[in-house]
Formats: C-alpha cells, structure tokens, sequence
C-alpha cells in the first residue's frame, strides 16, 4: 500500500496534486552543494570534546584528584612571582635507574594529567620531560629548558628548547607559545622553540615552506631545509642525511638567540602597527614568521600574569567576518575574510569563496566576485566549492547579461561537472543562451 | 599522546577525499555497512572519519526536514550546521533507545522551532518599527519543482505542531511511535495531529487547485501506516 493511499479514492484535481507535491517533497534532500558547504563549515568548526556532560563532570573530578595527587609532588620555591608552581623533576623509578646512554637522548619523563596554570616546569641538565596542556598540546622539555603556563593555560618558553606538538586549531583559533620577545602562534604542527636569552631568531625548516616577515613585508621564504638567522643572509643547507619520515607535514625549527629578556606576550589581535611583537605561524604547508620591526625588548622576567590585558586570546576571524557583516559593514569582513584566504585548507577556501559573495551580494561588485571567483578556481581546482564556485561565476554572468561568457561557463560546467544535480537546470540554461547568441 | 593522527593533513584528506568520488572510493568507513551504532562509538571516540560518515547519511534527511518545517533557505545551511554541532555535542547522551535519525529528527525538530519563533518575533519587531515587511523567501533553485513550492506554501498554513507530524509521517516517513518521540507526546496525539493535518492539507489543495472542498479524509487516516 502507497504512503499516499489516504488521498487514494478522492479523484479531484487537488488530491492528486498533494500527492505529486509530497512525492517530490519526499525527494529532496537539500542541495548538494550545500551539504558540501555545511560540511565544509562544520569540518572548519571548533568541534566540543567529545564528552557529555556527566564526561566533563568526570574528567573535572579527575583532574581535581589529579591536581590533590599531583599536590603531593610540587616543591615550592624559586619561582617568580604569580604564585606559579613548580614542578619538580618526577623521575620515574625505572628513569632514574638506568642513567641516559650516551649519544641518544633520554626518554622524557611524561606528566600524566594535562598541565594546570599557573605552573612552571624545569628540567635539568641530561633530563627531559614531556607536558601536556590544555589546547592539545604536548610539549618536550630538552635539558637545561623552563616551561612556565599562566592561570590561562598560555605557556612561556622560558629557556631552553622546547619542542611542540600541537592538534590542529579550529580556524581562527591558534596555539600560542611566548618565547623572548616572539610569540608564536600555530594552527597545528610540530616545532621546536629554543630560547638561549636571546633576541635573534632562527629558523631552520625541515619540510615545507616558512615565510619570516618583518612587520607586513615578507622578508624571506624558506623552503625545506633553508636555514635563516635574522641578521645574516639566508643560507641553503644541503639535504640531510637523516631526513625524518613518517610525518609529511611541515616542520619548522625556531630559535631564538642573545641576551633580551621575556617580553610580554600581546594578543596577535591586539597588537596595534608599529607594536607589533612577533608571530609564527605554522599551517600543513606554511609557517609565517614575524619579527617586529626594531621592538625594543619590555623587560619583563616574568610570564604576563592571568589578568593582563594583554595576553594571548584567540579569536575566530570568520566568525568576526560574519559579525562585521550582520552589522554592515561589509569592508572589515572583506579584510578579515581576505587574511583567511591567505592561509591554507578549507578555511582559506570557505574565506575566498565567500569573498565573492561579499563583493556581489553586499558590495555590489559583481565584477570584483567573478574575479574573486576566478582566482578561487585558480587556487583551489579541485577545492570543495569547486562547483559553488563555477555556478556562482555563471549566475552572476547572467546576472551581468554577459551572455557570451556566461554559456561558455555553462558548457565548461556541464563538462567538468557531469554527475551534478544541477546538470539539467544547467542545460536548460546552456541551451537558452545558445539560442539567443544565434 | 600523539597529536599528529588528528591533524591539518588528515583531516583536510578526508574532507577532500570525501568530494572526489574517484578518490573516495578507498574510505572504507563511507560504506553503508558500518550501523549508526558503530558510527556513534566511533565519532565520540574522536574519529573524523566517522564523522563524515554519519553527516554524509543523515544531512539529506535534515535538509529535507528543516525545509519542510518552513526553515527559509537562506537560513538553512545555517540550521543544518547547528543541528549537526548540537548533534555531535550531544553524541555523549545518546543512549541508543531510539534509532539515531529519530533522534536526530528530534534535534532538527527542536532547533527548527526555535528559528521559526525567533522569525515571528523578527516580524513582530520590524512590524513594530513599521519596517518593510521582510521579503518573501527565496526559492531553492534545486527545488523549483512547482509542486514542492505549494507544498511548502499549505504547510506554512498549518499549525506548527500539526506540521511537524504531517511532514515526519508523510515525507519522513516515520512511524506513529517514532513521530512520538521526537515530538513528545502521545501516539493517540500524533494520529489525531496527523487527521487533522491531512484534513487541511486536502482542502488547501483543492482551493489552490480551484476545486470545492470534498469529502472528509478522517476515515482514512490510518490507510498507510
């Protein structure tokens, strides 16, 4: 029996029409390319933890005993002031036992529990020690190295090297790590972060690209195993003979070298022209690097404590890009937008996609969008608005009554997208056009 | 704790991966087999790819739903994404009781009313401002089906809680104890929502059809279940 055998026996007009109506209803299943979009948006956006809320009151009481059992353990003193903690070096039996063989470094000491600000933890000489923060991220301390994390979870580098491993950040959210008179920020990757004392900054790249910039001019592009030091030509490494695999993504290696002392740590988007302190930023196929242009070093020896108003916090610039729009003004969601799609992955993509609606939409520049557009297909051929891409470039050629651009965009459509469930509005369009251009 | 299994490269494979059929085909975890059980356990696990899996199968249906329920499209890629951010919050709390559409039905359900209350207030506020009235909808041009268009006309003349029952039944395609769930209440209430619905929704056909209001359809009410 049919869904539909309720308007079976009725044989009017309109029973007939419901039914038709509901069948087609039941068919649709929202555009394909906006599924794409939602997907790509919700691929992009900061997923929750993967908790309920009875999880989080768990982990809560976990961390709480964590932090009572990890209490046992701390040994106050010699720390700056903000009343930070110190860790002790936490040699486990087995650790302390078997002295580290030369040669090969020593397997770091893991801290179970993810690290609770305002901390500080040190290591000695021949020791290491692996940290976790909130943010997933995990830190490895090398010898000699002093890790200091604010109430807000924000962490120093304090000396010595430390390397990173960071998840990936949800778009406009980025992972920063102070060290010296730097501040690098990462979306997720693997880096290294060494402080001497210093104010010199090097950067050596094992895979992908570095951009180091100075103030808003680029001053060096680095490939994989470029080295660069402020101050001193770049200079290319030779390969290395112990190229490490396993990890396709980008690595990049900072040091910071001389005699500066920690400087505060600025919020990337509060840092006005001119005060800018410096940045590093490290996406799967590029790290920015930004030295301020002549700061002076702000003598601090302290981290920023939790209250300043001056430490590091995230924002999302799409989401202020949306804002910007919602309140009409269009120009400041256009730059937001435009320093996206500098980046990389689906958030550069969804940046420039909507640049162009921007532009067509709110800022009447149909023209702008189609070359917004066009560049969009040039950067990202096989991007993920790919199609929204194409068919927004054709709308708005029609839009334009440029008919002659607009068909061949309808056949290159129809060519390039033959499985789309837009394919037969399309040809319906591809055949108007084509009839009215005999 | 290695953080690299989770990062850009993975995740933007998968995503890139997932709209290149030619490509896609090596993702195992697309294939129908694996039970919305097994997806649930692995996406609160933290496996995007499960994630995928799960938005792949059940975006149709929210799109469709939302639709139904009067969501303009120029809100709904907006509603798809909170459904589905409120979906995965929540993955935690889902205790398997129900199929995983009904409950995600539930969701859409929810959040579909609230924008539609958070809309009227908007129309009270600008009617209030003695605004312009806001425009007419777009239509969706995948959907300019002329049908589908007074289709969605006549349910925006139903009561609300009549067009959630109407459209989960009669587009859905949800069973009565189903629709119960994710409405919340009573089966003996949703067949009579359902009646009701049915009833008008005969009679706005035959008006926009320019046909005289025929016989009652009450009798036939349980005809497909």
């Amino acid at each position: 029996m049919s869904r539909d055998s309720w308007l079976d026996g009725h044989g009017d007009p309109g029973a007939a029409t419901l039914s038709e109506a509901l069948e087609q209803a039941r068919l649709r299943g929202g555009d394909e390319i906006a599924r794409r979009r939602v997907w790509a948006r919700l691929a992009d956006a900061e997923l929750p933890r993967r908790l309920s809320p009875r999880g989080i009151g768990l982990l809560t009481s976990g961390v709480l005993l964590a932090g009572v059992a990890g209490a046992l353990l701390v040994i106050r003193g010699g720390h700056p002031p903000g009343s930070a903690q110190v860790i002790a070096t936490v040699e486990p039996p087995a650790l302390a036992a078997a002295p580290p063989v030369a040669n090969r470094p020593a397997e770091p000491t893991e801290i179970g529990t993810a690290l609770v600000g305002p901390a500080i933890v040190r290591t000695q000489a021949g020791e290491r020690k692996r940290v976790r923060l909130q943010g997933g991220a995990t830190a490895d301390l090398g010898a000699n190295a002093t890790l200091s994390v604010d109430a807000g979870h924000r962490p120093t580098v304090e000396q010595g090297r430390v390397s990173w491993e960071v998840a990936h950040q949800p778009p406009g959210d980025q992972f920063t790590v102070a060290a010296g008179r730097y501040i690098i920020a990462v979306v997720g990757t693997k880096f290294h972060v060494r402080v001497l004392a210093g104010k010199d900054v090097s950067v050596d790249v094992d895979e992908g690209v570095v951009e180091v910039w100075r103030g808003s001019a680029l001053v060096r592009r680095l490939g994989a195993y470029d080295s660069w030091q402020s101050g001193v030509q770049a200079e290319a490494r030779g390969p290395r003979a112990t190229r490490r695999s396993g990890d396709s993504r980008s690595r990049a290696r900072l040091r910071t070298r001389g005699a500066a002392p920690v400087g505060p740590r600025l919020a990337l988007a509060d840092v006005a022209p001119g005060k800018a302190t410096s940045s590093l930023a490290v996406s799967p196929g590029l790290a920015t690097v930004s030295p301020s242009p002549g700061s002076a070093p702000q003598p601090q020896l302290a981290p920023a404590p939790a209250s300043s108003p001056t430490t590091v916090r995230p924002v999302d610039p799409f989401k202020e890009a949306q804002a910007a729009l919602a309140a009409g003004d269009p120009a400041r969601a256009m730059d937001l937008l435009a320093s996206l799609a500098r980046g990389q992955g689906p958030t550069a993509e969804n940046a420039l996609y909507e640049m162009g609606r921007v532009q067509r939409d709110r800022l009447l520049r149909a023209r702008d969008a189609v070359r917004t557009w066009n560049r969009y297909r040039e950067r990202f051929p096989r991007g993920l608005l790919r199609a929204e891409a194409d068919l927004s470039i054709l709308e708005t050629l029609v839009k334009l009554g440029d008919d002659e651009a607009a068909l061949k965009e309808a056949q290159a459509f129809l060519r390039r997208h033959p499985g789309s469930e837009r394919r037969s509005e399309i040809a319906r369009l591809e055949e108007t056009l084509r009839r009215a251009s005999r | 704790m290695k953080l690299s299994k989770c990062g850009p490269l993975i995740h933007c494979e998968a995503v890139i991966k997932s709209f290149h059929p030619q490509s896609s085909q090596s993702t195992g975890l697309a294939a129908l087999s694996v039970s919305d059980g097994e997806l649930v356990v692995r996406c609160r696990q933290g496996d995007r790819g499960a994630w995928r899996t799960l938005y792949d199968r059940h975006s149709a249906c929210v799109f469709r739903f939302i639709s139904s329920l009067g969501v303009p499209i120029e809100e709904r890629e907006d509603a798809a994404q909170d459904v589905f951010m409120a979906v995965y919050r929540s993955l935690g709390q889902f205790r398997g009781e129900a199929q995983l559409s009904t409950w995600i039905y539930r969701i859409a359900a929810r959040h579909a009313g609230r924008m539609r209350r958070r809309r009227r207030m908007r129309e009270v506020l600008s009617a209030l401002a003695l605004r312009d009235p806001p425009p007419p909808p777009l239509t969706d041009p995948a959907e300019r089906a002329a049908h589908v268009d007074l289709l969605d006309r006549m349910l925006s003349r139903l009561h609300p809680k009549k067009r959630a029952v109407f459209v989960l039944f009669e587009v859905e395609g949800l069973r009565v104890d189903e629709i119960s769930q994710v409405v919340g209440c009573p089966e003996n209430t949703v067949w009579s929502r359902l009646r009701h619905a049915r009833t008008e929704m005969l009679k706005m056909a035959r008006k926009e059809t320019g046909k005289e209001v025929g016989k009652e359809v009450g009798n036939h009410v349980g005809g497909s279940s």
